[in-house]
């Protein structure tokens, strides 16, 4: 009687968990093709150096808090460039903040279910791709990618959505 | 398409049987010179298009692909097992008892008290990740529930000298060009701050700035 | 961790490639043991498949819709519905014409959904000027899908081709550069075989009118 206790409490446990997983990857469902893109996205992008020196240009208070709880090892971030890009198509290749040394290449892929915008992130460091990524970007809640060392720290891009 | 058409083509593409070999045979007998240069003006146009038109494209990034579709499995078969189960055998006799409802009240108090702003909430999240070079890795791609930002962080990434100068600009208006994901970038006044196009394998390239 | 490297995609090379001698297994044979294998559940089966298909596929959905990203996704999208349907396949055409129909099928759903958009609310929107030192927006009316990449790199013929119907392009494409017989074609495009041959025919005529066009 104890063992085919022990064996519902698993078996209930497994089932519920295999419920939680569904619903989460149902939120990852694409939109069905032709849906209408969200026409007044903004997406806003930058590239910030982030070390430990006196920033000439330290990015806003809220990023900086958010980027230092994301990077603990540094204390200061410097915006070397920002764009805001607005009115992004689907399928419409973005660039944010382009130079030589780096680049990241975003592409939105239309809206996502459950909220915000499905993008296609590719960060090229010179001629080489160093990651390609699919990811879902949601109004408020940024995308940072950290990039390579650079004098005392390391360059990051943020990328957010801003209705 | 009237008849001689039909057998001209036939012929053309080896798709004549024995019924339509004995008609053609006289078409070609009645215009050999019609049926010759039909032929060859195909034969042409077939050459040509397998000149310039492949007839097999590996898709960019071809391991991910298949990491894809295989993800993208999975998830289906995950929505769609309970369709699957069997039939004929009865899955309720466990609710009868007070222990799944004890085990499920738990459950749910444990779930409720996560905070879920990653990848079933309210925050951005990564659906995947592909570094192609073999040294690259990816350490982390997950929403930071302290930062409410959802960060990738790359290891194995070739350091930066210290002499090169990095610096971006403020973009205030972007122009796409012809070419696929290349632009020209303004900063300020219609001040054109760089012009961007695609190399070969889509590789960005500043043009001036 | 890049854990997506983990599932390994280059098992192609030890599954034994259709025909030769030495005691290879033909395509077909190849083919059906991974369907039966893919059948009771192995996804490594499956993606052997994938691999084997891939290019062929990307292909065919590349030459019809000339866009690389697009064609990426459709193309993750027919190998999705392949195994969706495996169960229901049952082996009376040859594995690939069964997944060239769905090929076909996924294509084409792009092509019309594509062209109620182009045709609907995105034009207009498109039509907006920014002002100067506005945020950024598109300064020109420039539709972002329409951009063909490889326009400037194909050849006479390749553009000649653009010209005809979706359908034509279609049954010129899978005779000339995949080489499916007659009843392939049918099968893949969901038509009989004299509207095969009736398609053909019209497409050569029309790319040899336009060639000579071009010489002239």
């Amino acid at each position: 009687m104890k063992r085919r206790g022990y064996i519902i409490i698993l078996f209930i446990g497994l089932l519920l968990m295999h419920g939680w997983s569904v619903a989460s990857a149902q939120e990852n469902d694409a939109v069905a093709p032709g849906e209408k893109s969200t026409l007044n996205t903004k997406f806003w992008g930058a590239l910030v150096h982030a070390s430990n020196s006196t920033p000439k240009k330290p990015v806003q208070k809220e990023l900086a808090l958010r980027l230092g709880k994301a990077f603990k090892q540094y204390k200061t971030f410097e915006l070397l460039g920002q764009h805001t890009q607005d009115k992004v198509f689907r399928d419409y290749v973005n660039w944010i903040v382009p130079s030589d040394e780096l680049n990241l290449e975003f592409e939105s892929k239309g809206p996502a279910k459950g909220g915000g915008m499905k993008v296609l992130l590719k960060l090229w460091q010179k001629k080489k791709v160093l990651v390609k990524s699919d990811a879902v970007i949601k109004p408020g809640k940024p995308l940072f990618i950290a990039g390579p060392l650079w004098r005392e720290g390391r360059l990051i891009f943020v990328l957010e959505l801003r209705e | 398409m009237n008849r001689k058409e039909e057998l001209i083509t036939r012929w053309i593409d080896g798709e004549l049987n024995a019924e339509t070999r004995e008609e053609f045979d006289q078409l070609m007998a009645d215009d050999p010179e019609f049926c010759s240069r039909i032929r060859k003006e195909a034969e042409g146009i077939g050459s040509k298009m397998r000149s310039e038109i492949p007839a097999d494209v590996q898709p960019p990034y071809p391991d991910f692909f298949n990491s894809q579709i295989q993800k993208r499995i999975r998830e289906e078969d995950r929505a769609g097992a309970p369709e699957r189960a069997a039939g004929g055998i009865s899955v309720l006799w466990w609710l009868r008892s007070p222990l799944t409802w004890g085990t499920a009240a738990l459950f749910m108090i444990l779930l409720l008290s996560r905070n879920d702003d990653g990848i079933s909430g309210t925050g951005s999240y990564v659906v995947s990740t592909y570094a192609p070079d073999p040294g690259v890795s990816v350490e982390r791609a997950e929403y930071d529930t302290d930062a409410q930002a959802t960060v990738i962080m790359l290891t194995g990434l070739e350091r930066i000298p210290d002499e090169v100068e990095v610096k971006g600009r403020d973009i205030t208006a972007y122009q796409p060009s012809g070419s696929r994901g290349g632009g020209l970038f303004y900063a300020g006044q219609d001040q054109l701050a760089y012009v961007m196009e695609r190399g070969i394998g889509g590789v960005p390239e500043i043009l001036a700035r | 961790m890049n854990f997506f490297r983990l599932i390994p995609s280059n098992r192609a090379k030890e599954v034994p490639d259709g025909g030769g001698a030495g005691g290879d297994i033909p395509a077909s044979q190849r083919d059906r043991q991974l369907v039966e294998l893919c059948k009771s559940g192995d996804n490594q089966a499956f993606d052997e498949l994938v691999t084997l298909y891939r290019g062929k596929v990307y292909a065919m959905i590349l030459n019809m819709i000339h866009n690389d990203a697009d064609a990426w996704d459709l193309s993750q999208d027919v190998f999705v519905k392949a195994w969706k349907a495996l169960p229901k396949f049952e082996a009376r055409s040859a594995f690939y014409t069964w997944l060239y129909r769905i090929t076909h099928n996924v294509t084409y759903d792009w092509i019309r959904k594509r062209k109620r958009v182009v045709s609907g609310e995105f034009e207009d929107s498109l039509m907006e000027q920014a002002e100067p030192g506005a945020l950024t927006t598109p300064k020109s009316a420039d539709l972002p899908d329409v951009a063909m990449e490889r326009t400037e790199l194909r050849g006479r013929i390749a553009r000649a081709i653009e010209n005809l119907s979706d359908d034509h392009r279609e049954v010129i494409l899978r005779k000339e550069i995949d080489g499916l017989s007659y009843q392939e074609i049918a099968e893949v495009a969901g038509c009989s075989v004299g509207t095969v041959m009736s398609r053909l025919f019209y497409a050569r005529k029309k790319l040899q009118a336009s060639l000579e066009e071009n010489r002239s």
